[in-house]
């Protein structure tokens, strides 16, 4: 789902968003604001970030183990878990306040 | 875990071998990904909080160094997403009847085409 989902999405957020989505524009507050607030679009966003995020720690706390931190697998595994779930509720709170 | 006898290994072990390298250079891009997510996290705030924390967030993206590391985290995503389509045929071959696909052709099948469709279709729905 990262795979499918992140490049477009940063290509949109980093470069087209905010080059061509002023007022106005097609890609206008209003539009991208209206879209992101329709269920599915929401439903798909919460799922492409907490995978992805859950994916990132995964690899982030394997690489920590691999340059010489296997010892704390334990505690990595808390710490890196953890913040993909706080950032998974952060980004449900987000999509549901909008 | 509690294993009697643990193997020696360098922290850099990793730069002896070039596989071993791309390998982690891959196992690196989630780093950014990581950042890239948090930087999501930030939009869809502001995304919330009304057209002029929007307008004035987009303002300060036109900027060299959110500039920069959009690209870095493009750069990032784009070989993460190529090497995983192009690993996917050898995780789970295609066949068709008895015939095994070639790798390629599977990952275009699976992993390259439904890709570009799916791009195609965000961007023509967020900018048409």
């Amino acid at each position: 789902m990262s795979a499918l989902f992140l490049p477009v999405m940063i290509l949109l957020t980093g470069f087209l968003l905010p080059f061509i989505g002023g007022a106005g524009s097609h890609a206008s507050y209003e539009r991208v604001h209206g879209l992101v607030s329709f269920w599915l679009v929401k439903l798909v966003l919460f799922a492409v970030i907490a995978f992805s995020l859950f994916h990132c720690a995964h690899r982030i706390r394997h690489i920590l183990m691999d340059v010489g931190l296997r010892e704390a697998a334990g505690v990595l595994s808390v710490i890196c878990y953890g913040a993909a779930l706080v950032g998974a509720g952060i980004a449900a709170s987000f999509l549901i306040g909008l | 875990m509690n294993l009697r006898y643990k193997t020696p290994l360098r922290p850099s072990w990793f730069m002896d071998k070039p596989g071993f390298r791309l390998f982690m250079l891959r196992e690196a891009t989630s780093l950014f990904m990581a950042g890239y997510l948090i930087f999501l996290l930030v939009w869809l705030r502001r995304l919330g909080q009304g057209p002029e924390a929007y307008a004035t967030f987009l303002e300060s993206l036109r900027h060299p160094v959110p500039i920069l590391l959009h690209l870095v985290a493009l750069a990032a995503s784009l070989y993460h997403s190529i090497t995983w389509f192009n690993l996917t045929p050898k995780i789970m071959p295609m066949y068709l009847g008895e015939d095994r696909l070639p790798d390629k052709l599977a990952a275009v099948a699976m992993g390259f085409g439904p890709w570009i469709v799916l791009s195609g279709i965000i961007l023509w729905g967020v900018l048409r």
